[in-house]
């Protein structure tokens, strides 16, 4: 504990240009080059964020006419859906249930969402005090964007494995009473699962290889927005009646 | 039997939302006991049970709409009852320090209720000894989850399709919880040491 | 020793097996649908009379289950139908009133509308803000249509819908 006080302490002096001096040191390089440019911001214009962040509507159109990368977004978006599965099983189950029993209320709620947030983030990047909780706001846009993303690909991943799994696992009254069965039926299910959301994950992931089709802007990318609004909804659902 | 309870419901929901009150009346004369037995059962408050009861046929009525016949009347109306209960629980433990989870899961009074039934005076070890009071005892000690999924089958003989249905879970979650329901009863009915009658 | 207890564990298996197929059984009799009655496997048979700790496994369950079904059911309570049946009467006297007007909007239909306003504003935001085309409006509705036109597969069991509320 005291070694880490003393290190807390200590590590500032040592970073701040006075220790060398005081020390009778000369200054490592990457030293010489941290203040640099710390000098330099110092005496430069304020930070500003690049032009089409603080545009959130055009930021948003330009993400989405652009080429997204499936052999990216495939593992990124496994990851998410497993990751999501695994962290909060709780509220990806409440949210598949309102994705399921009410899907347009779900994109209803998470556009309601979309616009808000958009017009909140559009306004703070107006004041430069403000700039910081623009990119706050549009940084929880897209986190909530990948959370329903998560959401929606869980949510077909289940329909399309609900038959399956019964039919594959073929579970009756009497079949897994006993302790070996139950665990093995229970490894298949789980497995049937992972499975359906990584199929699901690869179609969407094919999505975005849909190009301009004539003058109709890419139609992949904002299928995969739809099935991220939905999941968002069905998330902000859940989360608004459970509060 | 059961094809012909099932019609019959059908055809008391479908007057019952044309407005006939006796219709619903009869549903509600039918089904009260399991209501109020399975609510009783499962929270072990007899007071609460009445009022959940009622809320449930309350409820029932309301949504009853929505009610298309695809499971029978039986499991829907548990299922809302399930809910209630879930809902009574979740209001009493905003108001108390445990979580809704906890009481759920666990077994918050196991402790203290082997600490009294060590203590109970040889009247009442008489009366233990009486299986089903014996039964009751310790399905009062299992988490809320068991002792609900334990008295669908085993009380009330609904299959594991209807108990997933009224408990909100998939048919496995529903075999394990019963497995651990009868192993938690066995562990707890052989720990007070008095013999099991011979049913054989 | 240890081919014992696993012997043990095995029959205990078969002998859950055996008590969940007579509850079914049970059911299936109920519901007049021709059952034969389950038969306990011959293997478990012959190690139950050399085991006393599985036949007492056997005993306690059976015991559990018969026990289980003999179980108490509180008395039917007339006050509670009444009680019931007074709380539903505004709600019956209502529904004769409604009956005559035209039917409600169900939740469905409320949330439909509130796609198409939403999705509206949504639309309407679009080139106004970040000088999207017409184009890219057509391209979002399929979008939106094509996502529609999945409900049928995602859809779930519809009285599911208006149960209240379970657990999160």
């Amino acid at each position: 504990m005291a070694v880490m006080v003393a290190a807390f302490l200590a590590l500032p002096l040592w970073l701040s240009p006075c220790a060398d001096g005081v020390a009778g040191l000369t200054q490592p390089a990457w030293k010489s080059a941290l203040y640099s440019t710390r000098e330099s911001l110092q005496n430069s214009q304020p930070i500003l964020q690049s032009k089409e962040i603080r545009f959130p509507f055009i930021y948003f159109r330009q993400a989405l006419n652009r080429q997204w990368q499936p052999r990216y977004f495939f593992p990124f978006l496994v990851f998410a859906a497993l990751t999501f599965s695994f962290v909060a099983p709780g509220s990806l189950k409440a949210a598949i249930n309102n994705c399921r029993s009410n899907l347009p209320g779900c994109l209803a709620f998470s556009i309601i969402f979309t616009v808000l947030t958009m017009i909140l983030a559009k306004a703070a990047f107006a004041a430069p005090a403000l700039e910081p909780l623009g990119v706050v706001v549009m940084g929880l846009v897209e986190l909530a964007y990948i959370l329903g993303l998560a959401v929606g690909t869980h949510s077909l991943a289940e329909s399309l494995t609900e038959k399956c799994s019964a039919r594959l696992v073929g579970k009756s009254a009497s079949e897994a009473d006993d302790k070996g069965r139950r665990q093995e039926i229970l490894g298949k299910d789980r497995l049937i699962k992972v499975a359906g959301v990584i199929m699901v994950a690869a179609l969407l992931s094919t999505l975005t290889l849909i190009p301009d089709l004539g003058r109709l802007p890419r139609l992949g990318n904002r299928l995969l927005v739809v099935v991220a609004m939905l999941g968002l909804g069905g998330l902000l659902k859940a989360k608004y009646r459970q509060n | 039997m059961s094809e012909i309870n099932t019609e019959r419901d059908k055809e008391l929901v479908q007057k019952s939302l044309k407005g006939d009150a006796k219709a619903f009346e009869a549903l509600v004369r039918h089904y009260q006991v399991l209501v109020l037995t399975v609510v009783h059962r499962t929270l072990q408050d007899q007071e609460a049970a009445r009022d959940i009861t009622q809320e449930t046929f309350v409820k029932a009525f309301r949504a009853l709409k929505t009610f298309d016949g695809k499971r029978s009347f039986k499991t829907w109306l548990l299922a809302i009852a399930s809910n209630t209960c879930i809902d009574y629980l979740r209001a009493r433990s905003s108001k108390g320090a445990l979580s809704l989870e906890k009481i759920l899961e666990e077994e918050p009074y196991l402790e203290q209720s082997f600490a009294t039934a060590r203590k109970t005076s040889p009247e009442e070890e008489a009366e233990m000894n009486l299986f089903i009071t014996k039964l009751s005892w310790a399905l009062s000690l299992i988490p809320l989850r068991y002792r609900q999924a334990f008295i669908l089958r085993y009380q009330f003989d609904l299959t594991y399709e209807e108990i997933s249905q009224v408990m909100n879970e998939n048919e496995n979650t529903v075999r394990t919880l019963l497995h651990r329901a009868k192993e938690r009863l066995r562990k707890l009915i052989l720990e007070t040491k008095t013999p099991f009658p011979n049913l054989e | 020793m240890n081919n014992q207890s696993e012997k043990c564990l095995l029959v205990q298996n078969m002998l859950d097996s055996f008590s969940e197929k007579l509850v079914d059984s049970r059911i299936k009799l109920r519901q007049k649908e021709g059952s034969q009655p389950p038969r306990l496997e011959d293997e478990a048979q012959e190690h139950l009379a050399l085991c006393e700790d599985c036949l007492n496994y056997k005993i306690a369950n059976a015991a559990l289950m018969e026990t289980a079904s003999a179980l108490p059911m509180l008395p039917y309570d007339e006050s509670l139908t009444l009680s019931i049946m007074k709380d539903l009467a505004q709600d019956f006297q209502l529904q004769s009133t409604v009956e005559n007007l035209p039917a409600p909007a169900t939740r469905q239909d409320k949330s439909i509308v509130l796609l198409l306003l939403s999705f509206a504003v949504f639309a309407l935001l679009l080139p106004l803000e970040a000088g999207d085309s017409p184009w890219s409006i057509l391209s979002w509705s399929l979008a939106l249509s094509l996502v529609i036109l999945l409900k049928p597969l995602l859809k779930k069991h519809a009285e599911n819908e208006n149960l209240p509320y379970a657990r999160v």
